[in-house]
């Protein structure tokens, strides 16, 4: 027998195999001082873990380790409920609230089958009339404003007339006239008024009862 | 198992009464330090009701605890700062007295145990303190079996070699083969 395999005996003996005495064995003890080392130790250790002793438990491990487990499984338990009673209020909550916004509506049929109904769109056409009109009255006030700034400065010639005396609903949306009425006939009362435009306007506006101003404003155009 | 699972306080008692002693046992042994040892014990069984929805009952009981045990060792001792001292426990033991000599055996093999690489030493405490079969350690370990006996072989290697180059052992004694005896 090779110590090899000697050794590897004496790994089985330590498993607790007993069929490893065997003759071979015997003989390759008495031959070899080594593995007979090897074999003493083993059956020293042997001998040493049969004599060890077991580890004394305190009397109060095993109580402390049932109070712990038992605490943390109620702590557990509350948490769980803690945690449903959350997800419950939630779903609640949102209910409620989809109730209270329209989200659903249901109620039973004559034949007794619930039908979900949708709440009416707006009507368009009221809101678009509505619409039209606050544009019309905002567009007038932004024209009676800019007429009544315009006049401002002109308030010495026309003292008691306000802008909407020279202005009318169809006048007001109309485009300007191309004769400019000049300052002798804006002083007879004349209604119709267009605001000043531009510098050649104001220019005609005038030089219209200058004679010699006007027939070159006449031979240039 | 069930009624663990519900919470019975008496099968959470019964299931502790049982294995206390083993996992106590396994970490002095591995930690050689009774109060770690003590406080791992508790981490384990809190371990052991969280997880156990993940048990399957068709497997043994014990060498899933035992796996909880070794994992729960091992963390400790990589976090562990300080060095481990040698054993205290011997100190009390009341079951029976040790004899002097044995005394300084089992302190040398403790040594020797406590310097082993942590796999050789679980293997080696599992088997010959903790009573486990190959196949037990193999799945209390989570790796093959073949891996666990050659872990277990050369932690015995280097016990014997220790033994012998710290002269507990007369290698001229005429050493009469002994029937071989699996401790426990």
């Amino acid at each position: 027998m090779k110590c090899l395999d000697f050794q590897n005996l004496v790994q089985r003996r330590l498993d607790g195999d007993r069929d490893v005495e065997n003759g071979a064995f015997a003989k390759h003890l008495v031959e070899c001082a080594d593995c007979r080392s090897w074999n003493a130790a083993a059956t020293q250790l042997l001998t040493a873990l049969k004599d060890m002793p077991e580890p004394n438990t305190s009397p109060l491990l095993a109580r402390r380790i049932v109070y712990r487990v038992s605490r943390e499984r109620r702590r557990y338990v509350s948490y769980r409920r803690l945690a449903v009673a959350a997800v419950a209020a939630s779903l609640l909550l949102a209910v409620t609230v989809g109730y209270r916004q329209g989200w659903f509506r249901g109620g039973p049929s004559s034949d007794g089958t619930e039908i979900v109904q949708l709440k009416p769109p707006p009507e368009p056409a009221s809101s678009l009339r509505a619409n039209v009109e606050d544009a019309v009255q905002a567009i007038t006030g932004i024209v009676n404003q800019t007429a009544e700034r315009t006049l401002e400065p002109g308030r010495v010639l026309f003292p008691d007339r306000t802008a909407a005396a020279f202005l009318t609903g169809a006048a007001a949306l109309q485009a300007p006239k191309t004769t400019m009425p000049s300052l002798l006939e804006a002083g007879q009362g004349v209604t119709e008024f267009a605001p000043v435009a531009g510098f050649g306007r104001f220019i005609n506006y005038f030089s219209q009862d200058i004679p010699g101003v006007e027939r070159d404003r006449k031979s240039r155009s | 198992m069930r009624r663990c699972l519900k919470g019975d306080a008496d099968a959470i008692r019964t299931l502790v009464d049982e294995f206390h002693v083993a996992v106590y046992g396994l970490c002095v042994r591995l930690l050689t330090h009774r109060h770690d040892a003590e406080d791992i014990t508790q981490e384990v069984f809190l371990r052991i009701f969280r997880s156990l929805r993940r048990w399957d009952p068709s497997r043994p009981l014990k060498p899933w605890i035992m796996g909880i045990t070794v994992n729960r060792c091992r963390t400790f001792l990589t976090q562990r700062s300080r060095r481990p001292e040698p054993v205290n426990y011997l100190h009390d033991v009341a079951a029976k007295s040790v004899p002097e000599d044995a005394n300084e055996l089992l302190h040398e093999i403790q040594r020797v145990l406590a310097g082993m690489r942590s796999e050789f030493r679980e293997v080696f405490v599992l088997f010959h303190l903790q009573g486990q079969s190959y196949e037990d350690i193999a799945e209390a370990l989570d790796c093959p079996l073949g891996t666990v006996k050659t872990w277990l072989h050369r932690a015995r290697v280097e016990v014997l070699q220790h033994l012998r180059q710290r002269g507990m052992v007369d290698p001229e004694e005429p050493a009469q083969p002994q029937r071989g005896q699996r401790l426990r």
